[in-house]
């Protein structure tokens, strides 16, 4: 069985390749001339705001950065906690973990207001900041990634990925906890205000991230690459329904918290009943993680069927979270009902518009362009037994 | 800089000139002074003379500082608004204005991934736009939502105040006019055109207006119980 | 690693400069102007922004004010134009002036300058 060292092999030139690179192509190049445009006109072609500031573009690269630190997981069950039949998949978790964080934080940077200062954010770090200390995270795990990738591929060097591993290991649960707390430290924003972001957001990285690299896994199999041994993928199924529990749990105990505090029921009935639009996402998007836990971990296990339900319920709980929580009226003057043109005391509508979508896809397009590629140049990918 | 090159351009150059940076020479005569960290720039509002109908601040900021509507709705800027308030349970209406809150403890400052947005050693909250990149992270910490981000591209603005397509920006208190010696723009008008409701002062200077003001009336910053230290205070609230 | 020509030139130039200055309005005479306008443009904004730092002369406003070019009609030109003061060199180098993202490139009508 999978206890013997695996043999990998790169990625051979195909017809679906071809067709699937062309179409990541097509979206790469969509969203980069959304970028380009948003860039020219300003952000008054977007969505966004001055009230619902981050929109879709933040949800896609979010979710990108939450499921690249989740992705390494199965990479981590090799080196971290010997799962010996996890050896084969670790290189493809990482390279995976690296393209998703490259995908997601493109978006990010492509959405910024000054995009072409980004070195500005390299020379000058505010100490106290959450988003500079995230920059340093996220290239401390790029870098960390990048050796341990290469340390899983060189068969003369893999006595050395263990150490690693678990540096890279303990690096994205920081990561993701500072990923969470962008939200988490922001005392204005009762939403998001909390130590439940980080907790929150690691369970979502889990789950998300388990999910999208079972579904890559199966891409790249019926690509050509040899399929993940059936058992293996039921262990990784039901691991990934034990995350999406956690997730739940996360979820339910940020808003209970909340809904005890009298000072915060007028924005929990927004949340979770009156306002429009997240009430749905929100509930949805938990019927949908909820739906996935039967596929995952019952007896009769589909785990692409639940990794699909948990790739499409955490995107759209993200949305919810996310834009719901900037919907969300601020209490100017708590006890006051405020009202202004500037729509003080309204929930703030925002509509994502297409610049927007076109440049979350295509973030998604890089990252799995960047998968295909490393797949196609790299030995990663375990050999198709005949 | 190398402290031996600073040195060695400051031997070469001579007595009398300051040096900087490679290149870069400083004459001493012209230098002036800046910020000064001892005073506490603060605005009292007093909401009671503050009428709903009056919106002379905010004419007075948009012609002082070039900003204005563009028909972007919810994405145009607002450096300063008048916000009605009501008591649901007695039905009295106030009007404030609502304006950057110059907190001594400004999450903005905090989030700020760049260190753009900074404190002035006299106080004063302000963006620096040329290190701001637009990430929008201190709106989303500001409580009074006192920052626009500037969503469309800009020109005629005035000489003392660029403002420039994907920056932020807020109320700067004027700055233009405190290091000239005169008050903001929004407290004039309030005086001339309106009900007279802004004081404007130094919070160090005991004898001043603004302190003696503070001490006769209870007055408190927007959002107190968030512990920021707002330095526009409000009476009759 | 003392950049001695450089530093030959500051010398020469630190003695000739306030004199050369004070004749044309400029900071420097127009070689070193060349070389050294934008270190100076980003102290002095720096200087000013952050600490407050106001030099009456030493802002890009009072450079706008100066080296404004005319149209035929006898408009200043903005930056987008290629008459413009910055634009001639700028473009040239291939050096994207980022200035002007922000600060306006043609002198403020009289009655909005405080």
């Amino acid at each position: 069985m999978a206890a013997a060292t695996p043999i990998f092999t790169a990625l051979a030139a195909n017809r679906r390749i071809g067709g699937v690179v062309a179409l990541l192509a097509l979206l790469l190049a969509a969203g980069l001339a959304a970028a380009h445009r948003v860039e020219l006109s300003g952000h008054a072609i977007t969505g966004m705001t001055n009230h619902v500031v981050w929109g879709l573009p933040h949800v896609c690269a979010l979710f990108l950065i939450v499921a690249a630190s989740g992705a390494l997981n199965v990479a981590s069950l090799a080196s971290v906690f010997g799962r010996v039949e996890c050896k084969g998949l670790a290189p493809l978790s990482a390279l995976l973990a690296l393209a998703l964080l490259v995908g997601g934080l493109s978006v990010l940077v492509l959405d910024l207001g000054r995009p072409d200062r980004l070195l500005v954010a390299m020379v000058h770090q505010n100490p106290t900041s959450i988003f500079a200390w995230n920059i340093g995270l996220y290239v401390g795990f790029l870098g960390l990634g990048v050796v341990y990738l290469g340390l899983l591929i060189e068969r003369r060097l893999n006595r050395f990925a263990a150490p690693v591993g678990l540096a890279a290991f303990l690096w994205r649960l920081v990561l993701t906890s500072g990923t969470g707390l962008i939200f988490g430290l922001l005392i204005a924003r009762p939403p998001f205000h909390g130590a439940m972001m980080a907790p929150l957001f690691i369970a979502m990285s889990l789950a998300q991230g388990g999910a999208v690299f079972l579904l890559v896994a199966h891409l790249l199999s019926w690509l050509g690459a040899a399929q993940p041994a059936p058992e293996t993928e039921r262990w990784l199924g039901r691991l990934l329904g034990a995350f999406v529990a956690i997730q739940i749990y996360c979820v339910l105990l940020l808003h209970v918290t909340h809904l005890y505090a009298a000072r915060d029921l007028a924005m929990e009935r927004f949340l979770l009943r009156d306002g429009g639009l997240y009430p749905l996402l929100f509930w949805g998007g938990l019927v949908l993680l909820a739906g996935a836990l039967l596929p995952l971990l019952s007896r009769r296990a589909r785990p692409l069927a639940g990794a699909a339900l948990t790739v499409a319920g955490g995107l759209v709980q993200l949305y919810a979270l996310l834009i719901g929580g900037q919907a969300v009226p601020l209490d100017l003057l708590p006890g006051r009902v405020v009202r202004s043109e500037f729509g003080d005391g309204v929930p703030a509508s925002y509509l994502p518009s297409l610049p927007e979508a076109a440049l979350g896809l295509g973030g998604v397009a890089l990252a799995l362009l960047l998968v295909l590629l490393g797949c196609r140049v790299l030995r990663l990918v375990p050999e198709a037994s005949r | 800089m190398t402290p031996r090159r600073t040195f060695l351009v400051a031997a070469l150059t001579g007595a009398g000139m300051a040096t900087l940076a490679p290149g870069l020479l400083l004459i001493p005569a012209q230098a002036a002074a800046g910020a000064d960290p001892a005073r506490r720039f603060a605005i009292l509002i007093d909401v009671t003379r503050c009428s709903a109908d009056c919106t002379a601040c905010v004419t007075a900021c948009q012609a002082e500082q070039g900003w204005g509507p563009q028909g972007l709705g919810a994405a145009d800027p607002h450096w300063v608004r008048k916000v009605e308030a009501t008591d649901p349970t007695t039905g009295s209406t106030l009007s404030l204005p609502v304006l950057c809150q110059h907190c001594d403890n400004p999450p903005c400052v905090d989030v700020c991934p760049t260190g753009a947005s900074f404190v002035r050693p006299d106080g004063i909250v302000l963006v620096d736009r040329h290190r701001c990149i637009g990430c929008r992270f201190c709106q989303m910490a500001c409580p009074v939502k006192a920052r626009s981000f500037v969503a469309a591209p800009q020109d005629d603005q005035r000489p003392h105040m660029p403002r420039g397509q994907g920056t932020v920006e807020a109320c700067t208190l004027c700055v233009h006019r405190l290091d000239a010696g005169r008050q903001p723009a929004c407290v004039e008008a309030c005086g001339r055109d309106g009900g007279g409701a802004m004081l404007f002062g130094d919070l160090t200077d005991p004898d001043g207006p603004l302190v003696r003001a503070l001490a006769a009336r209870a007055a408190s910053s927007l959002r107190a119980d968030l512990g920021l230290g707002g330095r526009i205070r409000y009476a009759g609230l | 690693m003392i950049p001695v020509r450089p530093l030959v030139g500051l010398l020469v130039l630190a003695v000739a400069a306030p004199a050369l200055a004070a004749e044309s309005g400029c900071l420097a005479p127009p070689d070193r102007m060349r070389r050294v306008h934008m270190d100076l443009l980003r102290h002095d904004r720096d200087q000013a922004v952050r600490l407050g730092v106001q030099r009456p002369g030493h802002g890009l406003a009072a450079c706008i004010d100066c080296h404004a070019r005319k149209d035929e009609a006898g408009r200043a030109v903005p930056a987008s134009d290629s008459r413009h003061f910055c634009a001639g060199c700028h473009r040239a180098a291939a050096v994207a002036v980022d200035c002007f993202a922000c600060h306006r490139s043609i002198p403020a009508p009289p009655e909005t300058t405080p």
